[in-house]
């Protein structure tokens, strides 16, 4: 869906993107994260066709930003970190202009712009002029002007900054939902927690280089070959961490557990997490193998990663690049 | 309608203004004709002339670099820039809508 090859970006002031490679499939929730300053909104603009590359390449559902920027602006929506709205418009008539501007013919869009607002649950406020919507809801009629000619591309920067917690849960929940309907979404933010409730991927920048590998999948599954949509740089799947508690205290169980082949990624007298490889069979593989060599196992649960916890263990690894 | 313009009016055209608009030349031929009574009958055509130069290629153009500068500062202009629309859709919808709000001051 989007495919990134290398992608160099200068500024006057100094280099933001330092050959950035990744894949996102068709229908991910990829969370772009990093640092400030890192490049993630530049990336974000390189990815709109708003920034050329200095080098390099972007496709986005096969079309490259540098051929064909108005094709590209037809296919996606993007709301910016910092954005304006016409506050002396209303609702409707923000939405019909963005509507049109994008390319719905003139008889739909009076519908696509009623669409947008129920979706983003402003349908009650067609009349209300954007200069007197609250914060949160000036951000729900930014989403819905990206929303409004049904891109099957969203890119949302910073979407949940300078929100109160219960805007920011609503945010999620229509992020949720804009995902369920097979939206590709690259959302980017250096608030992790914000991200955790939604994103399927997570993309690591650091001084404009990827840091991790690549795209890193949150759920630690495989990804399929049809799920990628290139060559370059596909999703690394992040090992299965699992925690298994013994029935009693066992000795030697680091050097019994070695012994098996397992990576003990911590221990903690009868508990153990194990980091297994991200294989569909690793689970019941490692479990048989427990129970075959007398260990008493009490439980046996996957443990998800936490975002934090995943963005952590990459960037560890690897040192600060310069910022811009 | 082109829906630059459509958002031009939308933002700047009420009634009143528009009505304005083209009450301007018409009272600028009604001084002419009450002053000229037909002596010089080219004074038509080089004020229509010298009306059109100074608001098609003088003001018009003024107009739509302010209007550009508003959006900067209102921060819509990247979302201009992600238009779908054609450049000389947009350029027309701004030369002939575009009214500077007070951005265009601090430009």
């Amino acid at each position: 869906m989007i495919d990134a090859e290398n992608v160099v970006y200068d500024y006057p002031t100094g280099r933001a993107l330092r050959g950035v490679s990744f894949v996102v499939r068709a229908g991910a929730v990829l969370a772009l994260v990093g640092p400030n300053g890192a490049g993630k909104s530049t990336l974000m603009r390189c990815i709109a066709a708003l920034d050329t590359p200095t080098r390099g390449a972007i496709t986005v559902q096969g079309i490259d930003t540098k051929d064909d920027p108005r094709a590209i602006h037809a296919s996606l929506g993007y709301l910016p970190d910092i954005y304006g709205l016409y506050d002396r418009l209303s609702v409707r008539r923000c939405l019909i202009y963005a509507a049109r501007s994008r390319g719905v013919p003139d008889a739909d869009a009076p519908a696509a712009a009623e669409a947008a607002a129920v979706r983003v649950g402003l349908g009650d406020r067609m009349e209300t002029l954007a200069g007197y919507l609250s914060r949160g809801l000036r951000q729900r009629l930014g989403i819905a002007q990206t929303l409004v000619h049904r891109p099957r591309v969203l890119l949302l920067d910073e979407p949940a900054s300078g929100l109160d917690p219960e805007a920011r849960a609503s945010l999620s929940a229509l992020i949720r939902s804009l995902a369920t309907d097979g939206m590709t979404l690259i959302v980017s933010s250096h608030i992790l927690s914000e991200l955790e409730d939604y994103c399927s991927e997570m993309l690591m920048l650091r001084g404009g280089e990827v840091v991790g590998g690549g795209v890193v999948r949150l759920d630690g599954g495989t990804p399929k070959p049809a799920e990628q949509d290139g060559e370059a740089a596909p999703a690394t799947p992040a090992p299965i961490l699992v925690r298994v508690a013994f029935a009693v205290p066992a000795a030697e169980l680091l050097d019994r557990l070695a012994a098996l082949g397992l990576t003990v990624s911590r221990i903690e007298e009868a508990d153990a997490i194990l980091a297994l490889a991200p294989d569909p069979d690793a689970e019941t593989r490692t479990l048989s193998a427990l129970v075959a060599a007398g260990l008493p196992v009490r439980s046996f649960a996957v443990v998800r990663q936490s975002l934090e916890e995943t963005y952590r263990a990459a960037t560890s690894a690897q040192p600060s690049g310069s910022d811009r | 309608m082109n829906p630059e313009l459509q958002r031009n009016l939308w933002l700047e055209g009420p009634p009143r203004r528009l009505i304005g608009t083209a009450l301007v030349p018409a009272l600028v031929f009604l001084l002419i004709w009450l002053v000229d009574r037909g002596r010089y009958p080219y004074a038509v055509v080089i004020v229509g002339a010298a009306l059109f130069i100074g608001a098609a290629l003088i003001w018009a153009p003024r107009e739509a670099r302010a209007a550009v500068t508003d959006e900067v500062y209102a921060r819509t202009w990247d979302f201009q820039r992600l238009s779908a629309l054609a450049p000389w859709t947009l350029t027309w919808g701004k030369l002939v809508g575009a009214r500077p709000g007070p951005g265009c001051w601090r430009a």
